[in-house]
């Protein structure tokens, strides 16, 4: 209940924000540029180009802020649905000239730190595996873990992002986790 | 490719790796820090602050509706229009003539213009009162008459006939009556110019002397 307010009170604060100041515009980009770049990185895209995709959606923002209507959600899922757009066209661009999985980001020095402390405590080859795995997956799969485990997303939230009911989200994460499964089962059996 | 991903999709689950996944997946989470550089930040800011110069400097118009908004706005405003104006038209156009109450043998009369009945003539019978409403519309009359009040009552007597005569047996014509020839009867005072070509059905009333008597407006099959 207490959550449930403090989301309608930020919700309704967020277009306030933007129309009135600068610092509001601001406080709104602190506010949900780190998920959105993290959530480009995690579909496989380069920092490069996450941090464009970061860019347009927040100017699209800027440019028509009356398209975002607080009765159809939340701003966050408003900001994910369009990354997620432009990220899809991203991929449709350039599928022909690369494969998706070449196009999986490599973890920079903060990622790369904190994996190779993982690696310390024998944790960190697992995740490796699991992330490329994920990066393997074919693209509704994949959106779906990451909108709703990486992104801890709920159903509902993710069902208006993608754009589809949220008995969909579930069974896809559901398969997702499957072709995980599996993926990481193959993996296992070439390594030994 | 898809044989391949549905049998990946077939195979049974196995619970313990799902956990494994799921905690891996936390973790991976927990650990993901990164965030877009400080300079896109500030790129937006001055981005925020050009659009924001430019909407001040616009003169402001309102709230704009979307085209299809306006053009559908547009036209239901146009037909509106055409549905009132429609309306006014048939309102001047409408004369209404009320069904004939009263026995005609009361109105009963001599006509001095027998040459005015033609047609086919009805049975006696037929010259009983109507309970139907009887419309006809008569273009360019804006009022009705003195003539026309009357006529609201039902048969009417002509001019120049005496009801002092005796009916004897009455005989009724279904006749269409040319619009000039009511100015000329006196039933209306439009001007015959303006009724010229309309042409109205009545049942006339001849008495046994076979002049006319009275007149009664009467709707026909097709306009009922």
């Amino acid at each position: 209940m207490l959550a449930g307010d403090l989301e309608f009170t930020a919700r309704a604060a967020e277009p306030e924000e933007l129309a009135t100041s600068e610092a509001g515009f601001a406080a709104l980009y602190r506010r949900h540029q780190p998920a959105l770049y993290r959530f480009a990185l995690q579909m496989g895209a380069r920092p490069q180009i996450a941090e464009e995709v970061v860019q347009e959606v927040f100017l699209e923002l800027i440019r028509r802020p009356g398209h975002f209507l607080p009765s159809q959600g939340t701003v966050r899922g408003y900001l994910f649905g369009m990354g997620r757009n432009l990220l899809r066209n991203y991929w449709r661009r350039h599928r022909s000239e690369t494969s998706w999985d070449q196009l999986v980001s490599e973890p920079d020095d903060q990622g790369r730190a904190a994996l190779a402390l993982d690696e310390q405590r024998d944790q960190g080859r697992q995740l490796r595996d699991l992330q490329i795995a994920l990066a393997a997956l074919p693209w509704r799969y994949r959106e779906v873990l990451v909108i709703c485990d990486l992104q801890e997303i709920n159903y509902h939230e993710a069902a208006r992002i993608l754009g589809c009911r949220p008995g969909t989200v579930a069974s896809r994460r559901h398969r997702g986790y499957k072709l995980l499964q599996s993926r990481l089962r193959r993996q296992r059996k070439e390594e030994s | 490719m898809k044989w391949q991903l549905w049998r990946r999709l077939r195979a049974p689950a196995a619970p313990e790796m799902e956990a494994e996944i799921a905690a891996g997946l936390a973790r991976l989470h927990a650990l993901e820090q990164r965030e877009a550089s400080p300079e896109l930040e500030q790129i937006l800011l001055r981005q925020w602050r050009e659009h924001r110069l430019a909407a001040a400097a616009q003169p402001s118009r309102g709230k704009v509706l979307p085209v299809w908004l306006r053009v559908s706005a547009g036209l239901a405003a146009l037909l509106l229009v055409a549905g009132l104006w429609r309306l006014e038209v048939r309102r001047q156009a409408r004369v209404d003539f009320s069904p004939a109450r009263a026995h005609p043998a009361a109105h009963v009369s001599t006509i001095a213009q027998p040459h005015l009945i033609r047609g086919q003539a009805s049975s006696a019978e037929a010259a009983k009162p109507a309970l139907h409403l009887v419309r006809h519309s008569i273009r360019h009359s804006a009022k009705p008459s003195p003539a026309l009040a009357l006529a609201q009552r039902g048969w009417l007597p002509l001019p120049d006939s005496n009801p002092q005569l005796p009916l004897g047996r009455a005989m009724v014509v279904t006749v269409r009556i040319p619009g000039p020839m009511l100015t000329s009867l006196g039933l209306v005072s439009t001007p015959a110019r303006s009724l010229r070509g309309a042409s109205f059905p009545a049942q006339v009333l001849i008495g046994e002397d076979n002049f006319a008597r009275a007149i009664r407006f009467v709707q026909t099959r097709e306009e009922k």
